[in-house]
Order: C-alpha cells, then sequence, then structure tokens
C-alpha cells in the first residue's frame, strides 16, 4: 500500500505543526489537557499518507486553539492554506487535503 | 472485549472514538466517579490496582490543587468584593476542563463544501456570553443543531453535524421588572448571538430560538434565592404554563 518512509512522515509532521502554529490567530495545537491527563502528549496534527494509482494522497487533521479576537473561520482557513504550503515545498507530486477542527477559543 | 489486567473495571467501554484510557477505561467515567466522590473513586478496586487510572487520578488531584490555590489566591484578591470573582475563577477553569472532556459535537464554520469544524461547547460559550451582553440577561443552556432536524443527537465524541446551515437553543434569565417586554430581550439576544456567529466564528446560523424565563415568575415559585438553578434546563421556571417566548428567525443571507 505504501512505500512511504516513516523518517519523512515524520518530518512532514513537524514541518505542518510548525506552519499551523506559525498562523496568525493559532493560539496552540490541540489543548493538550487530555494528553496530560492521560500521561501522553498528543501532537495537534494527525498525519495519514496514503499511495494511491493517483499518486500520493496526504490528508492532515488538524486540531487547534483560536486566540480570541480572531474570526475563528479565518484562523481555520489560514492554516489550511499554511499546511497545504507546508505539504506542497516536501511533496510537489501529492494531492493535499485538510481538516481543521477548533477545539476552543482562548 | 478483552479483560484488563488490573481487575474488573467499572463503566462502559469506551465508544471506538472516547478518550479511553491504556487500561480501556474511559476517562470521563473516571472522571464522573471522582467528581462525585473522590474517595470512593481512588478506593475501587480497579482504580486502586491499575497504574492508568491511578495516575489519571493523580492528575485530576494535581488539577484540583491548582484550581483551589487559583480560587484562594483570587478570594484573597476580591475579599472587599465578595465572591463574584473567585466563583469565576472556578467557572472558567471548569469551563475549560469540560470542554476537554466534553466537546461535544464539532459544528460546521464555513461554506458547504470546507471541511472547517469548531466544538460545540467553545460555539456554545460564544453566544452565552455574547446573550450576556445584553443588560440583565444571564444566559443558561445552549445547543447547537441543525437548522431543520432539532431531535437528533449527537453524542459520540468527535461526532459532526451534516454541513449546511445550522440553529441556535438558547436559554436565558431576564431579570425581575424587566424595563423592555420579554420579545424584545430576545429579538436583542439574538441579534447579539447572530452578530457573534457571523463576526466571531464564521458560523452560519439560520435561526436562534430563544427561550427567555423571567426570573419574576421564579420569585412566585418561591426560589428567588437560588439563582445558581435557574440556568439549568430543569430549573422551576419552566413550568408549562409559562409563556415562554420562543421564537425562530427567519433564514438570512450568510456572510461568506
Amino acid at each position: 500500500m505504501t512505500d512511504v518512509p516513516q523518517d519523512t512522515t515524520a518530518r512532514l509532521g513537524d514541518a505542518v505543526a510548525r506552519a499551523a502554529e506559525a498562523t496568525p490567530g493559532v493560539a496552540f495545537l490541540r489543548p493538550d489537557l487530555t494528553g496530560f491527563l492521560r500521561g501522553a502528549a498528543a501532537r495537534g496534527t494527525r498525519l495519514r499518507r496514503t499511495a494511491t494509482a493517483d499518486g500520493e494522497q496526504v490528508h492532515v487533521d488538524l486540531r487547534l486553539a483560536v486566540h480570541r479576537g480572531h474570526r475563528a473561520l479565518d484562523v481555520t482557513r489560514a492554516a489550511r492554506t499554511a499546511v497545504e504550503r507546508a505539504v506542497a515545498e516536501r511533496l510537489p507530486d501529492a494531492s493535499v487535503s485538510v481538516t481543521v477542527t477548533v477545539t476552543a477559543l482562548v | 472485549m478483552e479483560m484488563s489486567p488490573y481487575g474488573p473495571r467499572p463503566g462502559p467501554p469506551a465508544g471506538p472514538e472516547g478518550e479511553a484510557l491504556p487500561c480501556g477505561r474511559a476517562l470521563e467515567d473516571l472522571w464522573d466517579a471522582w467528581e462525585s466522590d473522590p474517595a470512593a473513586a481512588a478506593a475501587e478496586p480497579h482504580a486502586r490496582q491499575c497504574p492508568h487510572c491511578a495516575a489519571a487520578l493523580a492528575d485530576l488531584r494535581t488539577l484540583d490543587d491548582l484550581v483551589r490555590d487559583e480560587l484562594a489566591r483570587a478570594a484573597h484578591a476580591s475579599a472587599r468584593e465578595g465572591d463574584a470573582l473567585a466563583s469565576g475563577v472556578t467557572a472558567r477553569v471548569m469551563d475549560i476542563v469540560r470542554t476537554e472532556l466534553r466537546p461535544g459535537a464539532a459544528v460546521p464554520l464555513g461554506e458547504p463544501e470546507e471541511d472547517a469544524w469548531i466544538v460545540e461547547t467553545a460555539a456554545a460559550r460564544t453566544f452565552r456570553s455574547a446573550a450576556e451582553a445584553v443588560p440583565g440577561v444571564r444566559a443558561g443552556s445552549c445547543r447547537i443543531v441543525p437548522l431543520g432536524d432539532t431531535q437528533r443527537r449527537f453524542r459520540f465524541p468527535g461526532a459532526r453535524l451534516p454541513r449546511g446551515p445550522v440553529r441556535v437553543l438558547l436559554d436565558v434569565t431576564a431579570p425581575p421588572g424587566l424595563e423592555r417586554p420579554v420579545p424584545e430581550v430576545a429579538d436583542a439576544v439574538r441579534q447579539r448571538v447572530t452578530t457573534a456567529a457571523r463576526g466571531e466564528l464564521g458560523m452560519d446560523v439560520h435561526a436562534v430560538d430563544v427561550t427567555v424565563v423571567d426570573l419574576a415568575d421564579l420569585a412566585d415559585l418561591g426560589d428567588l434565592g437560588d439563582t445558581s438553578g435557574l440556568t439549568d434546563t430543569a430549573s422551576p421556571g419552566r413550568s408549562p404554563a409559562r409563556p415562554a417566548d420562543v421564537v425562530g428567525q427567519p433564514p438570512e443571507d450568510s456572510d461568506d
């Protein structure tokens, strides 16, 4: 199903997280309290790479907290654009889809 | 479902998308047990033996200590101003904790074809604050449902409403001796909520159903002293005979 090297996936995940975190209005990726309570730090992004006949598909599931004073929808759009760009820089031929969920306004 | 090595695990198994501890117990169940009786939750056979539950309980206690410290500080700071600030801190902290553990369904943001969402609790909090900008109004229960399907429930963590316009169901209480008639208060609340949905969130809210419960009626029920219960959906002010003002709003244009 996939011949995608895992170290590239980890680096891609980092790049995606950094791109999202740098987006104006993003307070932090996924409020981490639940991860804290479970004794495990959860990343704010989940990345799924699939190799298909048409090429590689990358899906990013982004969960983030938005600063009050920023319109939530605008922040999700900016974060999506930033993440799409970050993926395209590393995997120019992949098709990218991004789900953005605002988990808190802080 | 496999047996936990740490003795029988109380409560139902966590849903496929729930926040389950490695032992399989739902974090929310543990939280509920702890909330109702911390000592009993820690003494229960499974929790006594299970390192995951024990760790989660220890973390909850840490959190509880932090809240208490913060409360003590706030109480000290606001000694002259009564306990308004202290209860504000509790409310805020508990709000964050509950949002984390019970985020509610994801509600669509933006256009139908977009893949952007906000958890219901975060949106509901925005709408409650918006409503409370109307003088004297206190907001209670707030739910967000698909525009044409108010009865459907989205219980599972991670559940998503269908993409499309939504309806906000909001209960508010208004002070006794209103200077404005109830329908006017409801209109003002609806206006604030609609503006917040558009300006702060970017949510396509097509209707805001506001239920106004007048506190003057609650006085008749001998319950004026306890205003904390008024925001509850089971509040005594919601007798069926009450001519509460429930008004929908006609569909209007989305801004995007």
